[in-house]
C-alpha cells in the first residue's frame, strides 16, 4: 500500500483540512516548496552539535551533507543515499503502513534521503544526532531499527536558518524488537518564516521501551505527529512534548497510541506555552484493543497562556475496547499564578523577572527531565530566545 | 522611653483598607521606630493579616483613607518590588509553593535585585552559595531543601524557616512577621525566633503579628498592641501580652 502511494507521489491519501486530525491547520501549508535562498552552508554553528554525539548526520533541505557529517563506530548508521535501492526497500517493506490520513505517505514518496540506523541484537549504541538545516524546501525520511535487546539514543534537531523561508518535512520510523530500548528527542528550532512537519511512527514488540521528547519552538507553523503501536505484551511508551511560542505561531500536536497487546503501558505529557497571538492544539488519541487487557494509559495536557490573544485547544480521545484497563487523562489550561507573581515581587523581583521565572518553571518540568545534559542546555538557551 | 528609641521608620495614620466591599482596616494608627520590636495581637478576623498584606502592597486590597510613611516616603505609592528593595520584608503566614522554581535560584535572584538597588555588585554562584549555607545553618534548615522547588513539599516548619532564611539574606530594615508561630512545633519556633533575634539592631524595626503569647517568650517585644475590628484599641509594654494570655481579649474588645 505504501508502495502504491509512493508511485503516485503519496498525494492520493492526503488528509483533509477541517477533519478531526486537522481541525486547526491546513495540511496544504506543508506542501509548498519555497526556493532555497542564499548559498549552501559551509560550516555548522557549534551550538547545533551535541557534545555527546557519536554520529552526526547533517542534511540541508533534505540533501545529505557528507562534508559536514561524521559516522561513529559500532553502529550501522548510513544515509539512504549511500544504500542500494534493494537495501532501502528491505529496510521498510510492509513494516509500516503509513498512518492515514496523514502526510506520511507523501513525505516517504518525496524524500530522497534520510538516515538508516540499524542496531544489532543486544548492542548498546551511543547517540546518533540527526541535524536538519532548513533554508528552503526539504523532505527526509529516517529509519531506526533496533533489534532485540538493542539500545540507541537518537536526537533530531531541526534548525531553520534565520532570514530564510523554509519548509521541512520529516518522517522517522522506529522499529523496536523484543526488549529493545530507544530514547528519541527532537527539537524544532524555528522562526517566523519557517514551517515544519514531523511525523514519527514507532512499533514496539514485547517488553520494548520507547521514550520520545518533542520540543517545538518558534516555527511559524509546526505540526508534530506521533503514532505508536504497542504490539507486544510489556511494551512501554513514554511520550512528552512542549511547544513554546510568543508571537503568531501555530503549533499542532497529534498523538495516536494504540495498545494492541495486554500489559502494555503508555504515558503522555504534553504542554504548551502560548503567548502573543499564537495558538497551540493537542489531539491525543488512545486506542485500546479488545485483546489489550491489563494495560495502563495515562495522558495529561497542561497549558499556560501568557496573553489574552493566545489560545490553546486540547482534546483527549479515548477509544477503549478492553474492560480491564487503567486509563486516565487530564487537561488544564491556565494563566500565570497571581499569588506566585505577587510573592516574587514582594521579595524584590520585577514583574518582568517574576513572569520569566514562572514561565521557566512551567517549561522546566519537561526540559529538566531531559537526561542528556548537552541537549538540555541547548533547549534552555533556545527557550530563553523564544520567550 | 521614646527618647531611647531611634528615628521613626514607619508611621501609619488613620489607615482604612477594604477587600472587595468589606472594610477590614478601619482607621489604624501605628508608629515603629528603628530598634523597636512591636507585637500586634488580636482575635481572628481583627485585620492582622490584612495589615501585613497592605504593607507588602498586595493588589487585592484597596486603600480608602489614611497614610503609610516609610523612611519619610509614601509607602503606598511604591510597587511591591520597590518596597522590598527599600527594606520592607513580610514573613508570610502561608508561604506560597512554586513548583519548578528552585529555592536557591529564587533566593539568589531576589538577593541580587536588592544588591543592584543598593548599587552593590551582584553575587556570583560561589559567593552566594557560601552565604546561603551560612544562613541556612542559622535557622537549622535542611541543606537538601536548597535546590528543591520553592516550598513544594516542605513541612510547615521548613516553610517558616525558609521565610526567616529569606529575611536573613535580604537583611530588611522593617520586618513584619505574620503569624510566624502558627503551626510550628517548639524546635521550629525556637529556630525562627533565634533567626529574628540575631537580626535585632538599633537600625531595624520589627512588627510581630501573632494570635498567641507563646512566640513573645522568644521574641521579646518593646510594645504590645491589641488589634480589634481593624483598629488598634489598646497598647502597652511586654506585660500586656501576658495579661492577654490570662484574660483573653474580651475585656478589651467588649465582645465574648
Amino acid at each position: 500500500m505504501a508502495d502504491g502511494d509512493a508511485m503516485s507521489g503519496g498525494l492520493s491519501s492526503l488528509p483533509v483540512a477541517g477533519s478531526e486530525e486537522w481541525k486547526y491547520l491546513d495540511p496544504a501549508r506543508f506542501l509548498q516548496s519555497p526556493e532555497a535562498e542564499g548559498s549552501s552552508l559551509d560550516a555548522l554553528d557549534p551550538s547545533w552539535v551535541l557534545a555527546g554525539a557519536d554520529s552526526l548526520l547533517v542534511f540541508q533541505d533534505g540533501v545529505f551533507r557528507d562534508d559536514l557529517s561524521r559516522l561513529g563506530d559500532g553502529v550501522d548508521v548510513r544515509p539512504l543515499s549511500a544504500m542500494t535501492e534493494d537495501e532501502i526497500r528491505q529496510s521498510r517493506p510492509g513494516r509500516f503502513d503509513p498512518p492515514e490520513p496523514s502526510l506520511h505517505a507523501a513525505v516517504l514518496a518525496q524524500a530522497e534521503d534520510g538516515v538508516h540506523v540499524s542496531v544489532s541484537r543486544g548492542v548498546r549504541a551511543g547517540l546518533v544526532q540527526i541535524l536538519e538545516i532548513g533554508s528552503g524546501s526539504g523532505w527526509t525520511r529516517h529509519v531506526v531499527d533496533a533489534s532485540a535487546g538493542a539500545q540507541v539514543d537518537v536526537v533530531r534537531l531541526g534548525v531553520a536558518l534565520p532570514g530564510r523561508t523554509s519548509i521541512s518535512r520529516s518522517v522517522t520510523e522506529f522499529r523496536l524488537g523484543q526488549g529493545a530500548s530507544v530514547d528519541h528527542a527532537m527539537l524544532v528550532d524555528g522562526h517566523v518564516r519557517s514551517s515544519a512537519w514531523n511525523g514519527i511512527v514507532a512499533r514496539l514488540e514485547r517488553d520494548a521501551s520507547f521514550v520520545s521528547r518533542q520540543f517545538l519552538f518558534g516555527s511559524s507553523v509546526s505540526r508534530a505527529e506521533c503514532h505508536v503501536e504497542l504490539q507486544g505484551p510489556g511494551a512501554r511508551a513514554d511520550l512528552a512534548g512542549l511547544c513554546a511560542q510568543a508571537g503568531e505561531e501555530v503549533a499542532d500536536v497529534l498523538t495516536v497510541v494504540r495498545h494492541a497487546a495486554p500489559h502494555t503501558e503508555s504515558k503522555q505529557v504534553f504542554q504548551a506555552l502560548a503567548g502573543g497571538r499564537s495558538s497551540a492544539s493537542f489531539l491525543g488519541v488512545v486506542q485500546v484493543d479488545r485483546a489489550a487487557q491489563k494495560t495502563s494509559a495515562r495522558q495529561s495536557s497542561r497549558n499556560l497562556l501568557l496573553s489574552r490573544e493566545a489560545s490553546v485547544n486540547s482534546r483527549p480521545q479515548l477509544e477503549i475496547w478492553a474492560d480491564d484497563v487503567k486509563c486516565s487523562h487530564g487537561s488544564t489550561t491556565g494563566r500565570l499564578d497571581d499569588k506566585a507573581l505577587f510573592f516574587l515581587r514582594s521579595r524584590g523581583l520585577s514583574l518582568e523577572s517574576a513572569r520569566r521565572l514562572l514561565v521557566r518553571a512551567f517549561a522546566s518540568e519537561l526540559v529538566e527531565a531531559v537526561a542528556r545534559e548537552d541537549f538540555r542546555f541547548l533547549l534552555e538557551s533556545r527557550l530563553e530566545q523564544v520567550l | 522611653m521614646d527618647q531611647m528609641s531611634g528615628e521613626i521608620l514607619l508611621e501609619i495614620k488613620g489607615l482604612r483598607a477594604k477587600a472587595g466591599d468589606t472594610e477590614i482596616l478601619k482607621g489604624l494608627d501605628l508608629v515603629v521606630r528603628r530598634g523597636e520590636i512591636h507585637a500586634i495581637m488580636g482575635p481572628n478576623g481583627s485585620g492582622k493579616s490584612t495589615l501585613s498584606q497592605v504593607i507588602a502592597g498586595h493588589p487585592g486590597y484597596e486603600i480608602t483613607a489614611g497614610s503609610v510613611v516609610y523612611k519619610g516616603k509614601d509607602l503606598l505609592e511604591m510597587a511591591p518590588e520597590i518596597r522590598s528593595r527599600e527594606g520592607v520584608f513580610i514573613a508570610y503566614q502561608y508561604p506560597v509553593e512554586i513548583p519548578g522554581v528552585a529555592n536557591n535560584y529564587f533566593l539568589r535572584s531576589a538577593l541580587n535585585e536588592h544588591r543592584k538597588h543598593k548599587g552593590l555588585p551582584e553575587l556570583d554562584g560561589g559567593a552566594f552559595l557560601k552565604l546561603l549555607r551560612e544562613r541556612m545553618k542559622a535557622v537549622h534548615m535542611d541543606p537538601s531543601l536548597v535546590g528543591r522547588s520553592l516550598n513544594e513539599g516542605f513541612s510547615g516548619g521548613q516553610k517558616k524557616r525558609n521565610e526567616v532564611l529569606q529575611m536573613l539574606l535580604l537583611e530588611p530594615e522593617l520586618a513584619f512577621l505574620d503569624e510566624t508561630d502558627s503551626g510550628l512545633d517548639i524546635d521550629a519556633l525556637r529556630d525562627c525566633a533565634e533567626g529574628v533575634n540575631s537580626m535585632k539592631s538599633p537600625d531595624r524595626g520589627f512588627v510581630v503579628v501573632t494570635h498567641y503569647q507563646r512566640l513573645l517568650e522568644h521574641i521579646v517585644p518593646d510594645h504590645v498592641h491589641v488589634l480589634s475590628k481593624g483598629r488598634i484599641i489598646h497598647s502597652g509594654g511586654k506585660e500586656l501580652a501576658l495579661e492577654l494570655e490570662e484574660k483573653g481579649y474580651e475585656w478589651l474588645t467588649g465582645t465574648p
